[in-house]
């Protein structure tokens, strides 16, 4: 397993965050090993019924909104140079308008030996939402003997308040 | 969330929040709860934690759950798929609480 020093100054990337997208939903075709991505999301429109529920009730509700959080991390050296198996640890956490973190979620990665692209994909059941405006599913990486997450990228998204219509 | 991982005994520790620790509560064999006298999980310690990959799920500082993580190589054989669903919420009304 590489071991990555604790110094800052010296830190080696080995794994790259490549992007980073949410959408409704996503499907791996088998045969050409390639992901196909249905409605990417960068707006989700709540009833404002939502938060006024969640104002009275003093409770975090989620908005029922399926939706994944996908990843695609890669080694920054090829394999024939270095193919040592990482492992390090990554955190998702949601952020409110107010900068509150609503959600964290923390996962192992691993990439074994003659694994060059990892996709990652969280399925989620809705979204925690405090209000409108804008939020972001910070993403962070900690290899598995440094001491600190470290910020690799950011997914914006907005949430708008549907208001009701008078019809 | 902070984790850190003991490569001796393979062991990984993740905390949550500060508290005093008043018991532990055995989820699984592999997995255990350090709680807080009003229940809140403090800490979560994973053992064998090479073998057991979840995900951990807060919501506002508390435990919320886990769930595993589930992995399968490409037909490329050079790609890895991990995919991890999160944990049911509880629907009480017209929207879930968290």
């Amino acid at each position: 397993m590489i071991e990555h020093p604790k110094e800052k100054n010296s830190y080696i990337e080995h794994v790259k965050c490549v992007w980073g997208l949410l959408c409704s939903l996503s499907s791996i075709d088998q045969e050409r090993n390639n992901l196909s991505l249905f409605n990417i999301i960068d707006q989700f429109n709540i009833p404002a019924d939502f938060f006024i529920q969640q104002k009275s009730e003093k409770k975090t509700l989620l908005f029922m909104h399926p939706y994944e959080i996908i990843l695609l991390l890669r080694r920054t050296l090829d394999i024939g140079i270095a193919d040592e198996e990482i492992a390090a640890d990554i955190k998702i956490i949601t952020i409110d308008p107010d900068g509150k973190n609503l959600q964290e979620i923390l996962s192992p990665i691993k990439f074994p030996k003659g694994i060059r692209r990892l996709r990652f994909r969280i399925t989620m059941q809705g979204l925690l939402a405090s209000m409108a405006g804008d939020y972001v599913h910070q993403i962070e990486i900690k290899w598995t003997n440094q001491d600190e997450f470290k910020k690799v990228l950011e997914i914006p998204f907005e949430v708008r308040e549907q208001k009701k219509s008078l019809s | 969330m902070k984790t850190k991982y003991d490569k001796k005994v393979d062991a990984k520790y993740i905390s949550i929040k500060q508290g005093k620790i008043a018991h532990t509560k055995k989820e699984q064999n592999w997995l255990l709860f350090d709680c807080a006298k009003n229940g809140d999980v403090l800490g979560v310690e994973i053992l064998d934690a090479s073998k057991h990959a979840i995900s951990i799920y807060t919501v506002n500082e508390k435990l919320f759950g886990y769930s595993e993580v589930a992995s399968a190589r490409g037909s490329d054989n050079e790609s890895l798929g991990l995919s991890v669903k999160s944990p049911e919420y509880k629907k009480e009304n017209q929207f879930v609480s968290a």
